[in-house]
């Protein structure tokens, strides 16, 4: 592949990505407020994570602060992330498959971090002895993350083809899913052990990138191996794989959304109570004009609402 | 019988169940409860019940007003309500509610399956496919991709996701819906946070708000007669104030001192809302509380403006128009006595609904602060205004943890202190806490019992519950020790009422239970004659 | 909705027996039930409770609690089990031909 169409590729997939990942986040974001609908454990109520305790469990809440732990949610989401806790505890027979899967995943993308840096250190033309030990990094970072992550994907499929209780429930994009990164694994290990210096490659071959130089290239495995990741990197956005992105909303912004209303909330809420309802029930009473207010509040006597 | 069941067979041979209940592939229980033929059979339907009533589940029947069509053209006209009501559900207008947390959960489950294994109802029944959270999600996640997206039909059929939406696919819905506790153990469990108890929620939801579909006793019967004429229960203003007149002068005598309920005291600092069943059904639970708000000097009063007398919301199982209605109605009441606080009675739901998933529909004034029955109880007992002797409490004590009240408010520790201090027999049971199982009868299936709904629940929804409360019990089984089975919420008394005739628990363990207001009322030095009375009088 | 006979009529029940039109009720539709529950002689003391149970839920709209039935009829629970097979809450108000309490009851 000539030089100028790696630069095109490269970038296109990496824009792509980006732009699909950041179209779907906003959408998520923009989703209007809701009703309040947390989970015990909560870790950001401070003292009380032992047993999932929160601020309602303290005498009239309502005139003291709210007591947050800011580190607390970090925490519990890197276990998560990173030892898949959740898993461990209520599916153990699928936790070793899907770590050994996940953990792929991340030295994979340790790799590509060193890679850069490795980019960089070549074109600052640092002495070999300091870029030798990231050239080295990568290399272990690389061999330890194409063999699990391989390992990891051939096991997922395995187990979603074999076993009763998964089969009934997949579709053809589970698997394809899992073939793909199988396949993105595969390439990765195969450029590994039939490249001579696997590390070096990778690193010159982002330093060309980088340098926007038209001479890049890559020899046929890694070639291969970049060619099945670009590919990745497009489609991974348009599927469910970005829970990665997702996870942050469904943790943060609703079962660990337990804030009492503030100012901002209220006029929100305003807005969205101001909506008209078109439910045909005829408990409703909905007319298509007729708001959330309207339809759920009955005058009183004694004072307007605000 | 276990035909392996597949998510497309919801689609076909409607007229007859997918599956049914065979006890011996339910998970065991232990002695004495271990002899199938020394337990209630399971009641099927009559004859003419299976020609009347749509039963094409799993043989049992929650709702026999479901509306038999004559005509296909009637069928269609029900299917494509349902889908008009799918897209409202994903209109920001119709559904700003949930809308996020839906659409998150519609999106994003991996189906790994992890959540089955903490369904209480999905382990009991045996691992019956029916009653796996995902079967019931991944059904209504295909029908919500296929028709309320663009481009879905033609996905579905690619992707080997395709169900046929007809006649049979929502009626199943529409009952599987109600097979759910809303308990959220399988939130727990999911790794991306999808919510299964949310989706079946928002299916009831979809049935209610559109087609008027809902069981009799949650809507008709139920918040519908609740906003009329004060409860679900029928209770009356004037019925509710004779009642508790009767009751103050009964256990005035019962007691020794003088009990006396306050009504409508304007500018009293607290609102206490109890549940208008307990009055009936469960009187000495209300009655503690006054007692011990009066011994502790606490300015408090009941409403008996509709329908500040009846804390229930059944609105939080199954409609957020009915949710909003009963909440609002309730901050109103709270506004204009001009109290400080709002407390609750003992109910999980009720709690629910008024401090956390209403909160957000209370805007302006009528966001009056509202506290929880277990910290209000705390305070007083510690507060030494009350002098108590733990040893009044002398018998083996466990714990119930309603899922509304700990799981989804965090509220845990509360009525743990005031146990081990009041309960020197207290005995956690294995899992408590947040990780508790649900009685059976939550999201508001206790008080549903049309047909043979009650037979479902004590055998399959209840099931490990039972199982729960011997083993906590485990060191003294005998019926000649008499225990005391805590259980805070009046939805889980009334399916504890049903698990324990059924079981005859009372009779074959010596098993009671109770709600909290009278361990600490039993506790109390100054009544001399026991409050708990073991169910003999 | 489901139909019953009891002695010689056809009436409106839920799934569970009940009936549905009370004011179709008659004395005879009370003995009718009982015999369904193997209670052959419909007594005094079962009619006191009968009488009492559908007088309260005419004027009240619900049926009494059973701290009142007792304390107005003079019998105590296992008295009650013993009238009535399935129970006051069961059998005392579907022979007094009041609907099934809805609600937490």
């Amino acid at each position: 592949m000539s030089g100028i169409v790696w630069h095109i590729f490269v970038f296109a997939a990496i824009l792509i990505f980006l732009i699909v990942a950041t179209y779907r986040t906003l959408a998520i974001i923009r989703l209007p407020i809701h009703l309040r609908w947390e989970l015990a454990p909560i870790p950001h109520e401070k003292g009380k994570q032992r047993y999932g305790g929160s601020y309602l469990e303290d005498y009239e809440w309502w005139k003291k602060p709210q007591r947050r732990s800011w580190i607390a949610p970090i925490i519990y989401m890197v276990i998560e992330i990173f030892l898949l806790r959740a898993i461990w505890r209520h599916n153990r027979a699928l936790w070793p498959l899907t770590l050994a899967f996940h953990t792929g995943i991340y030295l994979i993308v340790g790799m590509l971090f060193f890679s850069l840096v490795s980019a960089v250190l070549i074109i600052a033309e640092v002495p070999p002895s300091v870029l030798n030990v990231f050239l080295a990094i990568v290399s272990v970072l690389a061999a330890a993350g194409y063999l699990l992550g391989g390992l990891g994907a051939i096991s997922l499929i395995l187990k979603r083809a074999l076993d009763s209780g998964l089969r009934s429930f997949n579709t053809f994009s589970k698997y394809f899913n899992l073939v793909f990164l199988g396949a993105l694994f595969t390439s990765g290990a195969y450029a590994w052990f039939s490249l001579g210096d696997f590390a070096s490659e990778m690193s010159l071959f982002i330093k060309g990138l980088i340098t926007l130089d038209a001479g890049i290239a890559a020899s046929f495995p890694l070639s291969l191996h970049i060619v099945i990741s670009l590919l990745f990197l497009i489609y991974l956005p348009f599927t469910d794989m970005i829970h990665f992105i997702a996870k942050y909303f469904t943790y943060h912004e609703v079962r660990w959304d337990d804030r009492p209303q503030d100012e901002r909330m209220k006029k929100e809420l305003r807005r969205l109570l101001s909506q008209p309802v078109s439910w045909s029930a005829p408990h409703v009473k909905a007319d298509g004009k007729k708001n959330w207010i309207d339809l759920t509040t009955k005058k009183t006597n004694d004072e307007k609402e605000a | 019988m276990k035909k392996k069941l597949k998510l497309t067979d919801i689609a076909k041979d409607g007229d007859r169940p997918l599956t049914e209940i065979n006890l011996d592939e339910l998970v065991p229980l232990p002695p004495p409860y271990d002899k199938i033929e020394e337990l209630p059979a399971f009641k099927q339907l009559t004859p003419d019940q299976q020609e009347r009533l749509i039963c094409n589940l799993d043989g049992v029947v929650s709702y026999a007003a479901l509306p038999k069509p004559k005509t296909k053209k009637e069928e269609k006209r029900y299917v494509e309500q349902f889908v008009s009501g799918l897209k409202k559900l994903l209109s920001k207008e119709n559904n700003w509610t949930f809308l996020q947390p839906l659409l998150l959960s519609i999106d994003y489950c991996a189906q790994c399956q992890t959540c089955c294994d903490a369904c209480p109802i999905y382990l009991a029944s045996g691992k019956n496919e029916i009653y796996r959270p995902t079967y019931r999600s991944e059904v209504f996640r295909r029908l919500v991709k296929k028709y309320g997206r663009p481009g879905g039909k033609l996905w579905a059929k690619l992707n080997g996701e395709d169900i046929e939406l007809n006649w049979a696919t929502i009626t199943r819905l529409y009952e599987l819906s109600y097979r759910c506790n809303l308990c959220r153990r399988c939130t727990l469990s999911c790794p991306m946070g999808v919510d299964n108890a949310l989706i079946a929620r928002e299916i009831r939801k979809l049935f209610s708000q559109e087609l008027g579909w809902a069981p009799k006793e949650l809507h008709e019967k139920g918040t519908m007669l609740q906003l009329e004429v004060g409860s679900p229960t029928g209770l009356r203003p004037h019925v509710a104030i004779d009642n508790f007149k009767f009751l103050d002068e009964e256990f005035s005598e019962a007691t020794g001192i003088k009990v006396s309920t306050p009504w409508d005291k304007k500018g009293a600092d607290v609102l206490f809302i109890h549940s208008a069943g307990d009055i009936i059904s469960f009187p000495e639970g209300p009655i503690s509380f006054s007692i011990l708000l009066n011994a502790a000097g606490i300015s408090w009063t009941l409403s008996s403006e509709i329908p500040g007398y009846d804390g229930v919301n059944y609105g939080v199982f199954y409609d957020d128009v009915q949710l909003a209605k009963v909440a609002i109605r309730h901050a109103q009441i709270g506004r204009k006595l001009g109290v400080k606080k709002i407390v609750m009675g003992e109910c999980g739901h009720q709690h629910k609904a008024l401090l956390t998933v209403a909160d957000r529909v209370l805007t302006g004034d009528l966001d009056i602060p509202r506290e929880n029955v277990m910290t209000f109880l705390e305070n007083i007992v510690f507060s030494g205004k009350i002098k108590f002797d733990p040893s009044k409490n002398d018998f083996p004590v466990t714990l119930h943890d309603p899922c509304n009240l700990v799981r989804n408010l965090g509220v845990v520790e509360p009525q743990r202190r005031i146990l081990r201090y009041l309960c020197p027999q207290f005995r956690e049971m294995t899992p408590h806490g947040i990780d508790n199982y649900c009685c059976g009868g939550g999201g508001g299936l206790s008080v549903m019992s049309d047909v043979n709904f009650t037979d479902w629940k004590a055998h399959v929804a209840g099931r490990l519950k039972l199982k729960q409360i011997l083993e906590a019990f485990a060191d003294q089984p005998g019926p000649e020790v008499k225990k005391y089975m805590c259980a805070p919420c009046l939805n889980c008394k009334l399916q504890f009422r049903d698990l324990f005739e059924y079981y005859r628990v009372k009779e074959k363990s010596g098993i009671i239970f109770g709600g909290l207001g009278e361990l600490a009322v039993n506790a109390m030095a100054i009544i001399k004659k026991p409050f708990i009375t073991w169910g003999e009088r | 909705m489901a139909q019953m006979e009891l002695a010689g009529n056809m009436y409106e029940v839920d799934e569970n027996g009940f009936m549905q039109e009370t004011a179709r009720w008659t004395e005879d539709v009370a003995r009718a039930y009982a015999a369904k529950e193997g209670v052959n002689e419909v007594t005094e003391d079962h009619w006191t409770a009968v009488n009492y149970l559908r007088s309260y839920y005419l004027e009240n709209g619900i049926c009494p609690m059973i701290r009142r039935l007792i304390k107005v009829t003079g019998f105590n629970l296992s008295r009650l089990y013993e009238l009535f097979p399935e129970g006051p809450a069961q059998s005392a108000c579907k022979w007094a031909g009041v609907p099934k309490p809805t609600g937490c009851v």
